[in-house]
């Protein structure tokens, strides 16, 4: 870094294009040692703040927080994100129920991403989310730009997952959008799996 | 070498190490020996809570003072009899005048703490806030014992709210989310009880199936994945999830299954309705059971208030005691009614009030029925006025660590805690809280 004179996108063009950052996260083989060893990177599971951003980043909406300190209500600026929150006390519902700590003790085992299933309950299934979904106006002005529907798809694809649909994905989104569903709801559904896909909800 | 009373170091630490080590053994064997009879003498497996938020008024319910004239009863000087001789109850309260041999009264419960959150945690914790820690309520620790650690198989989570949660004054302390409870959200007088995950307003069950399935024809990546345990996690969280949103177990939800003349019986209103789907969960098995009953807090008009809500705690409260019965379930459930605080006696005539009652923790009463609780008795009494207690006080952590009992946790067991510190379930006279001795008059 040094040499190149603290060049910022030096060290990302090192990183980003080094064979570690990009080990798939699918494991050839079965060999027991693969995980202990990193021959390919485990899929983790984003963290809650992080999540909810991803969440607020694609519908185009926010959060509301506030804080009782000072008093007698402090509300957090909504462009602030999740993961700027500055003290444990100020937090969800969402962002306790996937396991963001009160930081009570200062123990990083205290922050719990494994997935249960009231949190898969909410991303299915709770108004909270489908309201984000539904009443986005960023996903709606993207649905109703006058394009054919492989470029809707695509779009809808590089918002959420960052990367183009595979023919067969496509077919499969084809094939729902058959007659027998009418209007936005093939689209809303599809956005709906995409943000409950394992893609999405895992780093990999 | 030894000589004579000379004893060598090695055998002195020998004989302190086994006579440590018997002491251990004796002390875990106590153990086994106090959690094997008490799990034997406890019939309660649930517990449903009836939170009255606000603070209810004890003159008014169930510590009648007519002889303290009209400044601290108003217009409701009349108490009614009960079913149970030298049992008088407020006059607005007549179907539970008729049920009184099922519950106890508890007229001198006290803390003294005036303030909403400090009073709610203290009654729901037994422990003044304030402390390193941030105990966990009642709920939470039935969760810990009875739940999915103690082999509870139900979908539907051991710890539930209806319909909205109190947040950090009764929640699940340093326990950690798991035992935070599941709060149904919604509303179970609407034709459909909307419960937040469980049930979408607008999808219905074939939608639900049909996304799910093209959720699953374009998971690719944890198709690619699918040995990998996080994402076998979340495969089988999704799948409980599912059962619950599609399952029967989900159904349990959808009041419209019960007769409408039972629902009839319990009052079509947001309280009656919970109480019937109270008596559903516990039915199914759930351990603990919260109807946050809001309103009480009658600084304002109060007895206006009295006179709509009553009526309506009455027939509801009443049916539920009624039903449990009939049903052969008021054994093995408590059904608990408390709020944070009582209310002043002497009515507050003045501006701005204009006839209402204030805060009072000084004494305030509490109802006990079923799952081992004798029914039909009063304990403890307050004054002429009902302003202080007379005699036998009961603070909360003595009525929660009679609960425990009844329900086979050890009130002196130990809390897990992230610092590995040492945490009773109720606290001892070493943690300096003031105590009136469990119930024994009721057990």
């Amino acid at each position: 870094m040094i040499s190149a004179r603290f060049d910022l996108k030096h060290v990302f063009r090192l990183i980003l294009n080094s064979k570690t950052y990009q080990l798939s996260s699918i494991p050839e083989g079965n060999n027991p040692l693969g995980e202990a060893n990193f021959s390919y990177y485990p899929p983790r599971r984003l963290e809650a703040e992080v999540l909810i951003d991803a969440i607020d980043q694609i519908t185009g909406t926010t959060e509301k927080y506030t804080s009782p300190i000072p008093e007698p209500f402090t509300f957090i600026p909504e462009s602030q994100r999740s993961i700027e929150l500055a003290d444990g006390s100020i937090s969800s519902s969402f962002l306790e129920m996937f396991g963001r700590p009160a930081r009570d003790t200062g123990l990083e085992s205290e922050r719990n991403n494994r997935s249960t299933a009231d949190q898969e309950l909410h991303l299915l299934n709770s108004t909270h989310i489908r309201r984000k979904i539904e009443q986005s106006q960023k996903l709606r002005e993207l649905l109703q730009a006058k394009k054919k529907p492989r470029e809707i798809v695509e779009e809808l694809y590089l918002t959420i997952l960052s990367r183009y649909p595979t023919d067969e994905e496509l077919e499969i989104v084809r094939e729902y959008a058959q007659p027998g569903h009418e209007g936005r709801r093939p689209m809303m559904d599809l956005i709906w799996a995409l943000i409950n896909s394992a893609e999405f909800l895992y780093r990999h | 070498m030894s000589r004579g009373l000379c004893i060598t170091r090695r055998e002195a630490m020998r004989r302190g190490l086994t006579g440590a080590a018997g002491l251990l053994l004796a002390n875990g064997l106590g153990l086994l020996a106090w959690s094997e009879t008490q799990q034997l003498k406890a019939k309660a497996k649930s517990v449903i809570q009836i939170w009255m938020w606000g603070g209810p008024s004890q003159l008014d319910t169930f510590d009648p003072k007519p002889e303290a004239g009209y400044d601290y009863c108003g217009p409701l000087n009349k108490p009614i009899q009960t079913n149970v001789d030298g049992i008088k109850i407020g006059e607005l309260l007549p179907m539970l005048a008729k049920q009184a041999d099922k519950y106890s009264i508890i007229r001198s419960m006290t803390h003294g703490i005036n303030g909403h959150e400090t009073a709610a945690y203290m009654v729901q914790t037994g422990r003044k806030p304030g402390d390193r820690l941030v105990y966990p309520g009642v709920g939470a620790v039935v969760s810990l014992f009875k739940g999915y650690d103690a082999g509870y198989k139900g979908l539907i989570p051991p710890y539930i709210v209806l319909t909205e949660p109190q947040g950090r004054f009764s929640e699940a302390g340093f326990l950690g989310n798991r035992y935070k409870p599941f709060a149904t959200g919604g509303d179970p007088a609407q034709t459909r009880f909307v419960v937040e995950g469980v049930v979408a307003q607008g999808v219905s069950d074939e939608q639900q199936r049909d996304r799910r399935e093209l959720l699953h024809k374009l998971n690719t990546f944890e198709h690619a994945v699918k040995d990998d345990p996080a994402l076998k996690a979340l495969n089988q969280s999704e799948e409980q999830a599912y059962e619950l949103i599609l399952g029967d177990a989900g159904k349990l939800f959808d009041l419209a299954q019960e007769k409408d003349e039972l629902r009839d019986r319990y009052g079509r209103n947001t309280f009656g309705q919970s109480c019937l789907m109270a008596r559903r969960l516990v039915e199914k098995g759930v351990p603990f059971v919260t109807i946050n009953y809001k309103g009480w807090d009658t600084h304002k008009q109060h007895f206006q208030i009295m006179r709509r809500k009553l009526p309506e705690m009455d027939k509801a409260m009443a049916t539920l005691l009624e039903d449990l019965y009939d049903r052969g379930l008021l054994d093995s459930t408590i059904v608990w009614w408390s709020g944070e605080f009582g209310r002043t006696p002497k009515v507050q005539w003045e501006e701005p009030w204009n006839g209402g009652r204030g805060h009072w923790g000084n004494v305030f009463s509490a109802v006990l029925a079923g799952g081992g609780f004798k029914g039909g008795r009063v304990v403890g009494a307050s004054d002429a006025k009902g302003e202080q207690v007379k005699e036998r006080p009961v603070y909360p952590c003595d009525l929660i660590g009679s609960m425990y009992e009844l329900l086979g946790i050890d009130p002196d067991g130990n809390l897990p805690n992230p610092q590995g510190m040492t945490v009773h379930v109720t606290p001892t006279a070493e943690d300096g809280v003031k105590m009136g001795g469990r119930l024994k008059e009721i057990m």
